[in-house]
Protein backbone atom coordinates (compact mmCIF):
# COMPACT_ATOMS: atom_id res chain seq x y z
CA UNK A 1 0.00 0.00 0.00
CA UNK A 2 1.24 3.50 -1.13
CA UNK A 3 0.10 5.12 2.28
CA UNK A 4 -0.31 3.49 6.05
CA UNK A 5 -4.41 2.98 6.25
CA UNK A 6 -6.32 3.63 8.95
CA UNK A 7 -8.33 0.62 9.84
CA UNK A 8 -11.59 0.27 11.26
CA UNK A 9 -11.23 -1.56 14.19
CA UNK A 10 -12.87 -5.06 14.66
CA UNK A 11 -15.65 -5.61 17.46
CA UNK A 12 -15.01 -9.12 17.99
CA UNK A 13 -18.27 -11.26 19.50
CA UNK A 14 -17.72 -13.89 22.25
CA UNK A 15 -17.74 -16.06 19.12
CA UNK A 16 -15.02 -14.49 16.88
CA UNK A 17 -13.06 -13.43 20.20
CA UNK A 18 -10.42 -16.49 20.05
CA UNK A 19 -9.18 -15.33 16.73
CA UNK A 20 -8.53 -12.41 17.67
CA UNK A 21 -6.71 -13.44 20.81
CA UNK A 22 -4.56 -16.06 18.59
CA UNK A 23 -3.46 -13.43 16.15
CA UNK A 24 -2.36 -10.85 19.25
CA UNK A 25 -0.06 -14.07 20.06
CA UNK A 26 1.24 -14.32 16.59
CA UNK A 27 -0.77 -17.00 15.62
CA UNK A 28 -3.34 -18.00 12.60
CA UNK A 29 -6.41 -20.34 14.35
CA UNK A 30 -9.52 -20.96 12.58
CA UNK A 31 -12.95 -22.93 14.38
CA UNK A 32 -12.96 -26.63 13.70
CA UNK A 33 -15.35 -29.03 14.50
CA UNK A 34 -13.94 -31.02 17.13
CA UNK A 35 -16.48 -34.30 15.37
CA UNK A 36 -16.27 -34.33 12.12
CA UNK A 37 -12.63 -31.62 11.59
CA UNK A 38 -14.33 -29.30 9.57
CA UNK A 39 -12.80 -25.98 9.45
CA UNK A 40 -14.79 -22.98 9.23
CA UNK A 41 -14.33 -19.05 8.61
CA UNK A 42 -16.26 -17.19 9.99
CA UNK A 43 -16.83 -19.05 12.98
CA UNK A 44 -20.25 -20.60 12.86
CA UNK A 45 -22.69 -21.28 16.67
CA UNK A 46 -23.64 -25.05 14.99
CA UNK A 47 -21.20 -27.26 12.87
CA UNK A 48 -22.19 -27.06 9.40
CA UNK A 49 -21.88 -30.16 8.14
CA UNK A 50 -22.43 -32.50 11.27
CA UNK A 51 -24.50 -30.03 13.16
CA UNK A 52 -22.00 -30.75 16.26
CA UNK A 53 -21.58 -28.15 18.87
CA UNK A 54 -18.11 -29.02 20.00
CA UNK A 55 -16.45 -26.39 18.04
CA UNK A 56 -13.09 -25.16 19.21
CA UNK A 57 -10.11 -22.72 17.51
CA UNK A 58 -6.89 -24.96 16.50
CA UNK A 59 -3.85 -23.39 14.77
CA UNK A 60 -3.18 -23.54 10.99
CA UNK A 61 -0.26 -23.69 9.02
CA UNK A 62 -0.86 -19.95 7.36
CA UNK A 63 -0.46 -21.25 3.97
CA UNK A 64 -2.58 -21.06 0.85
CA UNK A 65 -3.19 -19.92 -1.93
CA UNK A 66 -4.47 -16.66 -3.74
CA UNK A 67 -8.16 -17.47 -5.03
CA UNK A 68 -9.64 -14.41 -6.26
CA UNK A 69 -8.55 -11.14 -6.22
CA UNK A 70 -9.68 -7.09 -6.43
CA UNK A 71 -7.75 -4.25 -6.66
CA UNK A 72 -9.52 -1.11 -5.34
CA UNK A 73 -9.01 2.16 -7.03
CA UNK A 74 -11.83 3.86 -5.60
CA UNK A 75 -10.82 6.08 -2.32
CA UNK A 76 -14.22 6.91 -0.96
CA UNK A 77 -13.54 4.16 2.16
CA UNK A 78 -12.62 6.10 5.16
CA UNK A 79 -9.37 5.21 6.24
CA UNK A 80 -8.00 4.13 2.56
CA UNK A 81 -7.87 7.65 0.39
CA UNK A 82 -4.39 7.85 0.29
CA UNK A 83 -3.81 3.91 -0.03
CA UNK A 84 -5.41 3.04 -3.31
CA UNK A 85 -5.10 1.53 -4.99
CA UNK A 86 -4.33 -1.42 -3.21
CA UNK A 87 -5.05 -5.27 -3.64
CA UNK A 88 -8.03 -7.38 -1.20
CA UNK A 89 -7.33 -11.02 -2.07
CA UNK A 90 -9.18 -14.69 -1.02
CA UNK A 91 -7.32 -16.68 0.56
CA UNK A 92 -7.72 -20.51 0.51
CA UNK A 93 -6.28 -21.97 3.11
CA UNK A 94 -3.90 -25.49 2.37
CA UNK A 95 -5.84 -27.12 5.21
CA UNK A 96 -9.37 -27.14 3.32
CA UNK A 97 -11.11 -26.38 -0.08
CA UNK A 98 -13.30 -23.25 0.18
CA UNK A 99 -11.47 -22.37 3.03
CA UNK A 100 -11.40 -18.93 2.50
CA UNK A 101 -10.11 -15.76 4.38
CA UNK A 102 -9.63 -12.02 2.95
CA UNK A 103 -6.33 -10.13 3.03
CA UNK A 104 -4.27 -7.13 1.66
CA UNK A 105 -0.72 -8.38 -0.18
CA UNK A 106 1.71 -7.26 2.28
CA UNK A 107 4.67 -5.91 0.21
CA UNK A 108 4.59 -5.70 -3.24
CA UNK A 109 2.49 -3.59 -6.02
CA UNK A 110 -1.64 -4.70 -6.48
CA UNK A 111 -1.15 -5.97 -9.69
CA UNK A 112 1.47 -8.78 -8.04
CA UNK A 113 -2.25 -10.29 -6.51
CA UNK A 114 -2.51 -12.54 -9.10
CA UNK A 115 -5.04 -15.82 -8.91
CA UNK A 116 -3.29 -19.18 -8.10
CA UNK A 117 0.00 -17.98 -6.56
CA UNK A 118 1.27 -19.47 -3.06
CA UNK A 119 0.95 -17.01 -0.04
CA UNK A 120 1.91 -16.95 3.83
CA UNK A 121 0.37 -15.24 6.62
CA UNK A 122 1.71 -12.79 8.57
CA UNK A 123 1.10 -10.70 11.38
CA UNK A 124 0.34 -6.76 11.03
CA UNK A 125 -0.39 -4.56 14.69
CA UNK A 126 -2.92 -2.26 14.09
CA UNK A 127 -4.69 0.58 16.47
CA UNK A 128 -6.85 -1.00 19.09
CA UNK A 129 -4.45 -2.93 20.47
CA UNK A 130 -5.60 -5.84 17.56
CA UNK A 131 -3.02 -7.44 15.29
CA UNK A 132 -4.44 -8.29 11.91
CA UNK A 133 -3.55 -11.63 9.94
CA UNK A 134 -1.97 -10.26 6.87
CA UNK A 135 -0.87 -12.50 3.59
CA UNK A 136 2.57 -12.16 1.83
CA UNK A 137 3.88 -13.91 -1.58
CA UNK A 138 5.59 -17.10 -0.77
CA UNK A 139 8.20 -16.20 -2.97
CA UNK A 140 8.87 -12.76 -0.87
CA UNK A 141 9.21 -14.51 2.37
CA UNK A 142 12.49 -14.37 4.05
CA UNK A 143 14.31 -17.34 3.88
CA UNK B 1 -44.32 -29.27 -15.39
CA UNK B 2 -46.04 -27.26 -13.11
CA UNK B 3 -49.38 -28.19 -12.75
CA UNK B 4 -49.97 -24.43 -12.95
CA UNK B 5 -48.26 -23.52 -16.49
CA UNK B 6 -49.81 -21.34 -18.37
CA UNK B 7 -52.49 -21.02 -16.14
CA UNK B 8 -51.52 -17.44 -14.53
CA UNK B 9 -50.54 -14.13 -17.13
CA UNK B 10 -49.15 -10.93 -17.16
CA UNK B 11 -51.87 -8.38 -17.71
CA UNK B 12 -50.13 -5.28 -17.24
CA UNK B 13 -47.27 -3.35 -16.77
CA UNK B 14 -45.95 0.42 -16.42
CA UNK B 15 -43.03 2.06 -15.57
CA UNK B 16 -42.50 5.44 -13.54
CA UNK B 17 -40.19 8.19 -15.23
CA UNK B 18 -36.51 6.83 -14.36
CA UNK B 19 -33.75 8.97 -14.19
CA UNK B 20 -30.40 9.74 -11.67
CA UNK B 21 -32.08 11.91 -9.45
CA UNK B 22 -36.15 12.77 -8.97
CA UNK B 23 -37.00 15.97 -7.42
CA UNK B 24 -40.32 14.07 -6.83
CA UNK B 25 -39.41 11.33 -4.69
CA UNK B 26 -39.47 7.70 -4.15
CA UNK B 27 -43.45 7.32 -3.36
CA UNK B 28 -44.78 9.60 -6.01
CA UNK B 29 -42.63 7.43 -8.58
CA UNK B 30 -44.32 4.28 -6.92
CA UNK B 31 -47.70 5.61 -7.03
CA UNK B 32 -47.46 6.22 -11.11
CA UNK B 33 -45.99 2.57 -11.52
CA UNK B 34 -47.96 1.12 -9.69
CA UNK B 35 -51.58 2.86 -11.11
CA UNK B 36 -50.03 3.03 -14.49
CA UNK B 37 -49.87 -0.99 -14.49
CA UNK B 38 -53.26 -1.35 -12.79
CA UNK B 39 -54.86 1.19 -15.74
CA UNK B 40 -52.59 -0.31 -18.20
CA UNK B 41 -54.58 -3.90 -17.09
CA UNK B 42 -58.01 -2.09 -17.64
CA UNK B 43 -58.70 -2.84 -13.87
CA UNK B 44 -58.91 -0.01 -10.79
CA UNK B 45 -57.22 0.03 -7.64
CA UNK B 46 -60.21 -1.71 -5.89
CA UNK B 47 -59.76 -4.96 -8.04
CA UNK B 48 -56.25 -5.39 -6.33
CA UNK B 49 -56.39 -7.64 -4.09
CA UNK B 50 -53.15 -9.30 -3.78
CA UNK B 51 -49.61 -7.32 -3.17
CA UNK B 52 -46.23 -8.74 -3.42
CA UNK B 53 -42.43 -6.69 -3.33
CA UNK B 54 -39.25 -6.92 -2.27
CA UNK B 55 -38.78 -3.67 -0.19
CA UNK B 56 -34.78 -3.21 0.36
CA UNK B 57 -33.58 -0.42 0.81
CA UNK B 58 -31.59 0.46 -2.85
CA UNK B 59 -28.10 0.72 -0.47
CA UNK B 60 -27.31 0.30 3.15
CA UNK B 61 -27.45 2.87 5.56
CA UNK B 62 -29.55 4.45 3.41
CA UNK B 63 -32.95 5.52 5.74
CA UNK B 64 -35.74 3.01 6.64
CA UNK B 65 -38.75 4.79 6.00
CA UNK B 66 -41.35 3.48 3.51
CA UNK B 67 -42.56 5.50 1.23
CA UNK B 68 -38.97 7.39 1.01
CA UNK B 69 -35.98 4.88 1.22
CA UNK B 70 -37.99 2.03 -0.17
CA UNK B 71 -41.27 1.53 -1.19
CA UNK B 72 -43.11 -1.67 0.72
CA UNK B 73 -46.31 -3.22 1.16
CA UNK B 74 -47.39 -1.14 3.56
CA UNK B 75 -47.08 2.01 1.78
CA UNK B 76 -48.77 0.52 -1.40
CA UNK B 77 -51.61 -0.72 0.68
CA UNK B 78 -52.33 2.32 1.88
CA UNK B 79 -51.26 5.15 -0.31
CA UNK B 80 -53.34 3.20 -3.43
CA UNK B 81 -55.90 2.44 -0.62
CA UNK B 82 -56.46 -0.87 -1.44
CA UNK B 83 -59.34 -2.21 0.69
CA UNK B 84 -60.01 -5.60 -0.72
CA UNK B 85 -56.53 -7.24 -0.21
CA UNK B 86 -56.59 -11.02 0.56
CA UNK B 87 -52.77 -11.53 0.35
CA UNK B 88 -49.44 -10.19 0.60
CA UNK B 89 -45.79 -11.18 0.33
CA UNK B 90 -42.71 -9.34 1.21
CA UNK B 91 -39.62 -11.06 0.04
CA UNK B 92 -36.32 -10.75 1.95
CA UNK B 93 -34.20 -11.44 -0.93
CA UNK B 94 -34.29 -12.12 -5.23
CA UNK B 95 -35.69 -8.39 -6.32
CA UNK B 96 -38.17 -8.53 -8.81
CA UNK B 97 -38.52 -12.02 -10.67
CA UNK B 98 -38.74 -13.28 -6.80
CA UNK B 99 -41.17 -11.39 -5.74
CA UNK B 100 -43.08 -12.59 -8.92
CA UNK B 101 -43.10 -15.77 -8.42
CA UNK B 102 -44.78 -15.36 -5.17
CA UNK B 103 -47.51 -13.54 -6.36
CA UNK B 104 -48.12 -16.50 -9.98
CA UNK B 105 -48.07 -18.82 -7.07
CA UNK B 106 -50.74 -16.86 -5.01
CA UNK B 107 -53.15 -16.72 -8.26
CA UNK B 108 -52.73 -20.28 -9.06
CA UNK B 109 -53.54 -21.46 -5.98
CA UNK B 110 -56.70 -18.66 -5.85
CA UNK B 111 -55.75 -17.07 -2.39
CA UNK B 112 -55.87 -13.64 -5.04
CA UNK B 113 -57.33 -12.73 -8.23
CA UNK B 114 -55.52 -9.79 -9.26
CA UNK B 115 -51.80 -9.42 -8.00
CA UNK B 116 -49.86 -6.06 -7.91
CA UNK B 117 -45.71 -7.08 -8.14
CA UNK B 118 -43.62 -3.66 -8.17
CA UNK B 119 -39.80 -2.69 -7.38
CA UNK B 120 -38.99 0.40 -6.44
CA UNK B 121 -35.51 2.05 -6.27
CA UNK B 122 -34.27 5.35 -4.48
CA UNK B 123 -30.86 7.06 -4.98
CA UNK B 124 -30.92 8.51 -1.96
CA UNK B 125 -28.73 11.67 -1.39
CA UNK B 126 -25.31 11.01 -0.64
CA UNK B 127 -22.82 9.01 -3.32
CA UNK B 128 -22.53 4.54 -2.99
CA UNK B 129 -19.50 3.79 -2.66
CA UNK B 130 -18.90 5.69 0.46
CA UNK B 131 -17.80 4.30 3.63
CA UNK B 132 -17.60 5.83 6.83
CA UNK B 133 -17.59 3.05 9.74
CA UNK B 134 -14.36 3.35 11.86
CA UNK B 135 -15.30 0.35 14.20
CA UNK B 136 -15.89 -3.08 12.17
CA UNK B 137 -18.95 -4.91 13.45
CA UNK B 138 -20.29 -8.34 12.54
CA UNK B 139 -18.96 -10.44 10.20
CA UNK B 140 -17.24 -6.85 8.79
CA UNK B 141 -14.95 -7.86 11.39
CA UNK B 142 -13.01 -10.02 8.81
CA UNK B 143 -13.96 -7.68 5.88
CA UNK B 144 -13.37 -3.87 6.52
CA UNK B 145 -9.80 -3.69 8.48
CA UNK B 146 -8.80 -5.07 4.80
CA UNK B 147 -10.42 -2.16 3.52
CA UNK B 148 -13.38 -4.16 1.82
CA UNK B 149 -16.29 -2.15 2.59
CA UNK B 150 -17.76 -1.66 -1.02
CA UNK B 151 -20.48 -3.92 -2.51
CA UNK B 152 -18.52 -3.85 -6.04
CA UNK B 153 -15.30 -5.21 -4.74
CA UNK B 154 -17.26 -8.39 -3.59
CA UNK B 155 -18.46 -8.59 -6.63
CA UNK B 156 -15.28 -8.27 -7.85
CA UNK B 157 -13.94 -11.55 -6.83
CA UNK B 158 -15.84 -13.89 -8.74
CA UNK B 159 -14.83 -11.75 -11.83
CA UNK B 160 -11.29 -11.92 -11.45
CA UNK B 161 -11.80 -15.88 -11.07
CA UNK B 162 -13.92 -15.89 -14.32
CA UNK B 163 -11.51 -13.88 -16.53
CA UNK B 164 -8.30 -16.12 -15.11
CA UNK B 165 -10.45 -19.39 -15.44
CA UNK B 166 -12.14 -18.80 -19.04
CA UNK B 167 -9.70 -16.00 -20.58
CA UNK B 168 -12.33 -13.74 -21.01
CA UNK B 169 -10.83 -10.03 -20.73
CA UNK B 170 -12.52 -6.76 -20.66
CA UNK B 171 -12.61 -6.56 -24.23
CA UNK B 172 -14.82 -8.72 -24.33
CA UNK B 173 -17.41 -7.05 -21.57
CA UNK B 174 -16.76 -3.89 -23.93
CA UNK B 175 -19.69 -5.46 -26.30
CA UNK B 176 -22.25 -6.26 -23.63
CA UNK B 177 -21.89 -2.82 -22.04
CA UNK B 178 -22.25 -1.25 -25.74
CA UNK B 179 -24.95 -2.91 -26.98
CA UNK B 180 -26.93 -2.49 -23.76
CA UNK B 181 -26.47 1.12 -24.06
CA UNK B 182 -27.59 1.00 -27.92
CA UNK B 183 -30.97 -0.68 -26.95
CA UNK B 184 -31.78 1.99 -23.81
CA UNK B 185 -30.92 4.59 -26.52
CA UNK B 186 -34.05 4.07 -28.19
CA UNK B 187 -36.05 2.72 -24.78
CA UNK B 188 -37.86 5.64 -23.68
CA UNK B 189 -38.35 4.18 -20.10
CA UNK B 190 -34.04 3.89 -19.64
CA UNK B 191 -32.29 6.49 -17.88
CA UNK B 192 -29.37 6.51 -20.61
CA UNK B 193 -32.00 7.01 -23.31
CA UNK B 194 -29.98 9.22 -26.47
CA UNK B 195 -26.77 8.23 -24.72
CA UNK B 196 -25.16 5.48 -26.61
CA UNK B 197 -21.62 4.75 -25.69
CA UNK B 198 -18.21 3.52 -27.51
CA UNK B 199 -15.94 0.66 -26.63
CA UNK B 200 -13.13 3.27 -26.29
CA UNK B 201 -15.64 4.91 -23.46
CA UNK B 202 -16.11 1.57 -21.67
CA UNK B 203 -12.26 0.40 -22.25
CA UNK B 204 -11.48 4.11 -20.77
CA UNK B 205 -13.98 3.54 -17.63
CA UNK B 206 -12.99 4.71 -14.14
CA UNK B 207 -11.62 1.74 -12.41
CA UNK B 208 -13.92 0.93 -9.12
CA UNK B 209 -12.64 -2.25 -7.84
CA UNK B 210 -10.79 -3.80 -10.47
CA UNK B 211 -11.74 -5.91 -12.73
CA UNK B 212 -15.12 -3.99 -12.33
CA UNK B 213 -15.32 -0.12 -13.54
CA UNK B 214 -18.05 2.05 -12.74
CA UNK B 215 -19.78 1.01 -16.14
CA UNK B 216 -19.78 -2.59 -15.17
CA UNK B 217 -22.11 -1.38 -12.51
CA UNK B 218 -25.75 -0.10 -13.10
CA UNK B 219 -25.99 3.08 -12.63
CA UNK B 220 -28.14 4.03 -8.88
CA UNK B 221 -31.84 6.01 -10.12
CA UNK B 222 -34.99 7.02 -8.96
CA UNK B 223 -37.47 5.06 -10.34
CA UNK B 224 -39.81 2.22 -10.45
CA UNK B 225 -41.48 -0.85 -11.98
CA UNK B 226 -45.04 -2.54 -11.79
CA UNK B 227 -47.09 -5.09 -13.17
CA UNK B 228 -50.75 -6.94 -12.15
CA UNK B 229 -50.38 -10.75 -12.27
CA UNK B 230 -54.04 -12.28 -12.72
CA UNK B 231 -55.57 -15.72 -13.66
CA UNK B 232 -55.31 -16.40 -17.59
CA UNK B 233 -59.17 -16.65 -17.64
CA UNK B 234 -59.15 -13.46 -15.89
CA UNK B 235 -56.36 -11.77 -18.67
CA UNK B 236 -58.00 -12.63 -21.66
CA UNK B 237 -61.33 -10.75 -20.65
CA UNK B 238 -58.39 -7.54 -19.55
CA UNK B 239 -57.31 -4.82 -21.96
CA UNK B 240 -54.51 -6.34 -23.16
CA UNK B 241 -52.97 -9.22 -24.89
CA UNK B 242 -51.91 -11.70 -22.08
CA UNK B 243 -48.64 -12.56 -21.45
CA UNK B 244 -48.83 -16.56 -19.98
CA UNK B 245 -46.32 -17.62 -17.16
CA UNK B 246 -45.21 -20.67 -18.35
CA UNK B 247 -42.58 -21.64 -15.84
CA UNK B 248 -41.33 -20.06 -12.18
CA UNK B 249 -38.71 -20.27 -10.14
CA UNK B 250 -36.32 -19.00 -7.02
CA UNK B 251 -33.24 -19.85 -5.36
CA UNK B 252 -29.92 -18.39 -5.11
CA UNK B 253 -27.95 -19.81 -1.94
CA UNK B 254 -24.71 -20.08 -1.56
CA UNK B 255 -23.60 -23.02 0.38
CA UNK B 256 -19.33 -22.56 1.22
CA UNK B 257 -20.05 -20.78 4.17
CA UNK B 258 -17.88 -18.17 3.85
CA UNK B 259 -18.39 -14.35 3.35
CA UNK B 260 -16.72 -14.73 -0.14
CA UNK B 261 -19.07 -14.53 -3.30
CA UNK B 262 -17.12 -16.81 -4.97
CA UNK B 263 -17.18 -17.61 -8.90
CA UNK B 264 -18.08 -21.65 -8.04
CA UNK B 265 -21.05 -20.36 -5.45
CA UNK B 266 -22.60 -18.11 -8.59
CA UNK B 267 -22.56 -21.31 -11.05
CA UNK B 268 -23.56 -23.96 -8.57
CA UNK B 269 -26.63 -21.47 -7.18
CA UNK B 270 -27.89 -20.44 -11.21
CA UNK B 271 -27.09 -23.90 -12.11
CA UNK B 272 -30.28 -25.01 -9.70
CA UNK B 273 -32.03 -21.92 -10.08
CA UNK B 274 -31.86 -22.69 -14.25
CA UNK B 275 -32.66 -26.38 -13.51
CA UNK B 276 -35.65 -25.43 -11.89
CA UNK B 277 -37.11 -23.12 -14.11
CA UNK B 278 -36.67 -25.30 -17.02
CA UNK B 279 -38.12 -28.36 -15.27
CA UNK B 280 -40.95 -25.99 -13.93
CA UNK B 281 -42.11 -24.37 -17.46
CA UNK B 282 -41.13 -27.80 -19.49
CA UNK B 283 -38.82 -26.11 -22.21
CA UNK B 284 -35.40 -25.31 -22.37
CA UNK B 285 -33.31 -22.58 -23.71
CA UNK B 286 -33.36 -23.47 -27.39
CA UNK B 287 -37.40 -22.59 -27.24
CA UNK B 288 -36.54 -18.50 -26.03
CA UNK B 289 -36.86 -15.80 -29.04
CA UNK B 290 -35.07 -14.08 -26.84
CA UNK B 291 -33.58 -13.54 -23.27
CA UNK B 292 -33.84 -11.21 -20.21
CA UNK B 293 -31.07 -12.33 -17.89
CA UNK B 294 -30.11 -9.98 -15.06
CA UNK B 295 -27.16 -7.33 -14.75
CA UNK B 296 -26.91 -5.86 -11.61
CA UNK B 297 -23.34 -6.05 -12.33
CA UNK B 298 -21.57 -7.19 -15.99
CA UNK B 299 -19.89 -10.70 -14.42
CA UNK B 300 -24.09 -11.70 -13.58
CA UNK B 301 -24.50 -11.90 -17.35
CA UNK B 302 -22.13 -14.67 -17.89
CA UNK B 303 -23.48 -16.64 -15.56
CA UNK B 304 -27.01 -16.96 -16.34
CA UNK B 305 -26.27 -16.74 -20.22
CA UNK B 306 -24.34 -20.24 -19.46
CA UNK B 307 -26.01 -21.65 -16.48
CA UNK B 308 -29.61 -21.47 -18.19
CA UNK B 309 -27.48 -23.18 -21.67
CA UNK B 310 -27.42 -20.35 -24.15
CA UNK B 311 -23.89 -21.47 -24.09
CA UNK B 312 -21.48 -23.71 -22.53
CA UNK B 313 -19.77 -22.73 -18.73
CA UNK B 314 -16.82 -20.54 -19.62
CA UNK B 315 -18.01 -19.43 -23.21
CA UNK B 316 -20.23 -16.22 -22.43
CA UNK B 317 -17.56 -14.04 -23.36
CA UNK B 318 -17.33 -15.51 -26.97
CA UNK B 319 -20.91 -15.97 -26.63
CA UNK B 320 -21.90 -12.42 -26.72
CA UNK B 321 -19.57 -11.10 -29.74
CA UNK B 322 -20.39 -10.82 -33.55
CA UNK B 323 -23.87 -9.35 -32.84
CA UNK B 324 -25.17 -12.59 -31.51
CA UNK B 325 -27.18 -10.44 -28.86
CA UNK B 326 -28.07 -7.11 -30.62
CA UNK B 327 -31.46 -6.76 -31.63
CA UNK B 328 -30.65 -8.01 -35.23
CA UNK B 329 -28.72 -11.10 -33.57
CA UNK B 330 -29.84 -14.47 -33.36
CA UNK B 331 -30.52 -14.32 -29.38
CA UNK B 332 -31.11 -10.71 -28.29
CA UNK B 333 -30.03 -10.60 -25.08
CA UNK B 334 -31.58 -7.49 -22.90
CA UNK B 335 -33.26 -5.61 -26.08
CA UNK B 336 -34.03 -2.44 -22.43
CA UNK B 337 -30.84 -2.04 -22.16
CA UNK B 338 -30.88 -4.18 -19.08
CA UNK B 339 -29.99 -3.04 -15.82
CA UNK B 340 -26.72 -1.28 -17.47
CA UNK B 341 -29.47 0.69 -19.72
CA UNK B 342 -31.80 1.33 -17.81
CA UNK B 343 -30.42 1.72 -14.56
CA UNK B 344 -30.55 0.18 -11.15
CA UNK B 345 -34.23 -1.11 -10.68
CA UNK B 346 -33.24 -4.69 -9.75
CA UNK B 347 -35.14 -6.63 -12.02
CA UNK B 348 -38.35 -4.37 -14.01
CA UNK B 349 -35.74 -3.97 -17.12
CA UNK B 350 -35.98 -7.58 -17.64
CA UNK B 351 -39.50 -8.77 -16.35
CA UNK B 352 -41.15 -5.57 -18.13
CA UNK B 353 -39.44 -5.81 -20.89
CA UNK B 354 -40.12 -9.49 -21.89
CA UNK B 355 -43.59 -9.02 -20.99
CA UNK B 356 -43.43 -5.88 -23.81
CA UNK B 357 -41.57 -7.19 -26.13
CA UNK B 358 -44.47 -10.22 -25.99
CA UNK B 359 -47.26 -8.02 -26.61
CA UNK B 360 -45.50 -6.11 -29.57
CA UNK B 361 -45.23 -2.50 -27.27
CA UNK B 362 -41.52 -2.13 -27.55
CA UNK B 363 -41.52 0.52 -29.92
CA UNK B 364 -37.79 1.34 -32.00
CA UNK B 365 -36.27 -1.88 -30.10
CA UNK B 366 -39.16 -4.16 -31.06
CA UNK B 367 -37.75 -7.70 -31.83
CA UNK B 368 -38.98 -9.54 -35.30
CA UNK B 369 -39.49 -12.96 -33.42
CA UNK B 370 -41.12 -12.47 -29.73
CA UNK B 371 -42.95 -15.38 -29.06
CA UNK B 372 -41.52 -16.88 -25.50
CA UNK B 373 -38.37 -15.41 -23.10
CA UNK B 374 -36.80 -15.97 -20.28
CA UNK B 375 -36.83 -13.39 -17.52
CA UNK B 376 -34.53 -13.30 -14.44
CA UNK B 377 -33.48 -11.16 -11.75
CA UNK B 378 -31.20 -10.80 -8.40
CA UNK B 379 -27.60 -12.54 -7.58
CA UNK B 380 -26.61 -15.91 -8.62
CA UNK B 381 -25.76 -16.63 -4.59
CA UNK B 382 -27.88 -14.15 -3.14
CA UNK B 383 -31.52 -14.68 -3.79
CA UNK B 384 -32.98 -14.74 -7.24
CA UNK B 385 -35.90 -15.56 -9.53
CA UNK B 386 -36.60 -16.43 -12.67
CA UNK B 387 -39.53 -17.03 -15.29
CA UNK B 388 -40.74 -18.34 -19.00
CA UNK B 389 -43.64 -15.92 -20.27
CA UNK B 390 -44.85 -16.93 -23.95
CA UNK B 391 -47.65 -15.34 -25.79
CA UNK B 392 -48.58 -18.84 -27.37
CA UNK B 393 -49.93 -21.04 -24.41
ZN1 LIG C 1 -18.86 -31.29 12.41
Amino acid sequence: MRAKPTRPIPVPTPLTQPFWDAARNGQLAIQRCQDCRTYFHPPTSVCMQCYSSRLAFEPVSGKGAIHARTIMHDGRIQGFGESVPFAVIVVELAEQRGLYLLSNLLDVPPEEARIGLPVEVDFEPMDGGFVLPQFRLSATMKA
Amino acid sequence: MATTRNKVAIAGVAYSPTVKRSDRGLGALAIDACLGAIRDAGLKPEDIDGISNYPNPSRIGAGEKDGVDFVGTKFIAEALRLKNLSWFSSVTAGTMCVSLVEAVNAVAAGTCTHALVWRGMANPPGQFGVYRATRAEGDTQFEAPYGLANHVMRFAFAYSQYMARYGATREDMATYIVNCRRNAAINPNAAHVGKPITREDYMGARMIGEPLSILDCDMPVDGCGAVVVTTAERARDLAQKPVYVTGVASGGFKYNHSLVLDLDSYEESAALLARSLWKNAGLGPSDMDFANVYDGFSLFVYIYLEAFGFCKKGEAHRFIQDGRIALEGELPVNPSGGAMGMGRLHGTPQLLEGVLQLQGRAGQRQLKKARTTLVNSGGPATGCGAAVLTVDP
